[in-house]
């Protein structure tokens, strides 16, 4: 009985972290159709810039660089808004030009933008994996992560950090999204570019605080996710970025909420399907994308999305 | 366009993306260093395989260093044979598929005439069929599975096997360090399960149990689901057969599931970037090595001190010290048999007796392998040092 609760806990942690990738994934997709293969990547360098800030010094193009060395917490917000800036700006760049091009142009973009943020990575932080530092809050002096055990079943501080993180980040999300002005401006471009502009809505502006609020979050997912594994490397987001892409199809692409189910279930899925499958651990990866099939071939729409076929 | 058309086209994208990366990032460097040469004579170029890019480049990085190393060195005092001694890369990203396009791209330049590679059993399998018929003698310096110089007459190595190094840390654990109840964790590569698979018989040989067995798969980041079911086991010592990157987050994550166990390192482990990455969560943890760069050898110590001038004052690891030693122990087969030439060499490497190598004396067998004595280092203050138990030969 502890080993299933063990169980479920550590797919709680994945699943929160892919839910918070898959809001990227889902709010971009919800309002410009792209799927923005490069989350992966912003994700990336939101574990990296969260160590930049934290550590005293790095090696950057291999020379040694004094940083500022910042709490995790100033230095997590720092990555978000850096990050988030890159989101706007890949956008301006990468994606608003071909607007209007045939959608699978904005889509090889996407790849090409992956691919360089990739290489990006590996010139300037080199391809070892740098560790993250110790976070003090959650750590003893001895080094050893602080953690306290219900039934068996061992949680760390920091796992509940992550958990309220994400669920805090999913409800402001959701409420911005359906109670606010600019919220509703985002709706309403989503469903109709033309007509929003037509009303008065500024909708570049719409979309780049879009990207500007999915690549922070994106950021925020990957400083959590460097601090839970202990390290960044410049691979890092590919898997993660998948993943959320599942998690984000799986609740219905386009639906914060369903995101958040999504991720959720993902990872709840994976750990249990790895502990418990024969031969499960070897499998780990694609029975997330068993998932992703099945939910194509039976409900494409999700499990949150409308069933109601969008506009042509 | 539909949702379901549209995600099924973003799906198919995701598949291809996938298989791009791997497309992309295998697309070698040529860094040979050194002049042709001049004269007549023949030169003495080394196709150095390993991975130089992805995720274990930074085997590949230690593998170059080593050999640029004894390229300098063997340059300085003339070259071999004459001829200058030059490196060319070949990237093989640890791939089976990457390996055999390095394989052949080597085979088609005649002017190579050994390799020195490749680093990791699955690339070395597929790359040494090919030179093997090719008659390409390759040296391996890391490559552990016990099937690679079974390819046949042109393949070596200088490390000793998964079967020899899995018995021996068996005996170690269960007779040296009295352990009974011993659990495994390995990576489902050809090394991590073969060496693991010597373990684990190794361990039911000397009277003790395996009390659990999980397997994971090189780059994966969460092992928990593995790690809980083997906490519910109670082992007294973990067995890790794999490589340091995904050691470090096993030992963290371990400690986070409340485990408190002695944990035991294979030779993948053996590197500086271990305590680095791993923190306060591998201090303790023992680790097989094959090469010792705190031994008093007055070899050893030259090798350490050219390497760190060149590298920024860090240690070589042991995969750099068999690199030097695999191009050292192919220049004195090539000035044995008097002429840099595949087939002069691969006969020279047969017949060459003892080579007192940097990691310890070469003697081949009959099937190209060696047979060296096992090192276990711990992790103590966030460095690698000689163990206070030590196996019994």
């Amino acid at each position: 009985m502890s080993e299933l609760g063990q169980q479920l806990v550590n797919g709680l942690m994945i699943g929160c972290l892919y839910a918070l990738i898959a809001v990227g994934y889902t709010m971009v997709y919800g309002i410009i159709e792209l799927i923005n293969f490069a989350f992966g990547e912003l994700f990336m360098f939101g574990a990296f810039i969260t160590i930049m800030m934290m550590v005293p010094e790095i090696s950057l193009f291999g020379n040694t660089v004094n940083m500022p060395h910042l709490n995790f917490f100033l230095a997590i917000i720092i990555a978000m808004a850096v990050v988030g800036i890159m989101g706007v700006v890949i956008e301006r760049l990468a994606y608003r030009p071909l607007r209007n091009a045939p959608r699978l142009a904005a889509l090889i973009s996407a790849i090409g933008v992956s691919i360089l943020l990739q290489n990006v990575a590996q010139a300037i932080f080199g391809s070892q994996q740098v560790p993250f530092p110790d976070i003090p809050l959650f750590t003893t002096a001895a080094g050893a992560p602080k953690a306290f055990a219900i039934g068996g079943v061992q949680i760390t501080y920091f796992q509940v950090f992550v958990v309220v993180v994400t669920v805090v980040a999913m409800l402001l999300l959701n409420f911005y999204v359906r109670r606010t002005r600019m919220g509703r401006a985002m709706r309403a471009s989503a469903q109709d570019k033309r007509t929003s502009a037509l009303m008065g809505v500024n909708v570049n502006k719409v979309i780049a605080l879009t990207f500007l609020i999915g690549s922070a979050m994106g950021a925020l997912a990957g400083g959590l996710y460097g601090g839970v594994y202990h390290a960044a490397w410049p691979l890092m987001g590919f898997n993660p970025g998948l993943k959320a892409f599942i998690a984000a199809v799986l609740g219905g692409i386009g639906n914060i909420p369903g995101a958040f189910l999504g991720g959720l279930l993902l990872g709840i899925i994976e750990a249990l399907g790895s502990a418990y499958l024969p031969m499960g651990s070897q499998y780990r990866d694609a029975i997330a994308f068993v998932i992703l099939i099945l939910i194509l071939s039976f409900r494409p729409s999700g499990l949150l999305g409308s069933t109601v076929s969008q506009k042509a | 366009m539909t949702i379901r058309k549209k995600l099924v086209l973003a799906a198919i994208l995701v598949l291809a993306l996938a298989l791009a990366l791997f497309a992309v990032a295998g697309c070698g460097g040529d860094s040979g260093s050194g002049d042709a040469s001049t004269g007549a004579s023949t030169p003495f170029k080394v196709g150095l395989a390993a991975p130089f890019t992805g995720d274990a480049a930074t085997y590949g990085a230690s593998h170059k260093a080593g050999a640029e190393i004894a390229m300098e060195e063997l340059n300085a005092a003339g070259g071999v044979n004459g001829g200058q001694v030059s490196l060319e890369l070949g990237d093989d990203l640890a791939d089976a598929k990457q390996a055999v396009l390095v394989a052949q791209k080597f085979i088609d330049d005649t002017s190579i005439v050994v390799i020195n590679g490749h680093m990791f059993s699955t690339p070395a399998i597929a790359a040494g069929a090919k030179y093997e018929t090719a008659g390409l003698p390759m040296i391996t310096p890391s490559a552990t599975n016990v099937d690679i110089t079974a390819l046949g007459a042109y393949i070596w190595r200088i490390c000793m096997t998964d079967a020899f190094q899995g018995e021996g840390l068996a005996k170690y654990s269960v007779s040296t360090l009295g352990k009974q109840k011993i659990a495994i964790m390995y990576d489902s590569s050809d090394y991590g399960r073969g060496l693991a698979d010597a373990f684990e018989s190794g361990v039911t040989g000397t009277g003790g149990t395996v009390v659990g067995k999980q397997q994971y798969t090189g780059g994966d980041t969460d092992f928990k689901s593995q790690l809980t079911k083997l906490k519910g086991a109670g082992p007294d010592l973990l067995f890790l057969s794999g490589y340091y990157p995904e050691g470090s987050k096993i030992a963290q994550q371990a400690r986070e599931l409340g485990m408190d166990v002695q944990m035991l390192g294979s030779d993948g482990y053996a590197s500086d970037e271990l305590p680095k990455l791993g923190g306060a969560a591998v201090e303790g943890m023992l680790i097989s090595t094959f090469f010792d760069y705190t031994s008093s050898d007055p070899a050893v110590q030259k090798f350490v001190d050219a390497y760190k001038a060149a590298n920024d004052g860090a240690n070589p690891d042991w995969f750099a010290a068999n690199s030097y030693d695999v191009i050292m122990l192919a220049a004195q087969a090539a000035k044995n048999a008097g002429k840099n030439d595949r087939t002069a060499i691969n006969d020279a490497l047969g017949t060459i007796g003892t080579y007192q190598g940097i990691s310890g004396p070469i003697t081949f067998d009959e099937n190209g392998d060696v047979v060296k004595p096992l090192t276990i280092v711990i992790v103590q203050d966030g460095a690698l040092t000689t163990a206070p138990q030590q196996p019994t030969p």
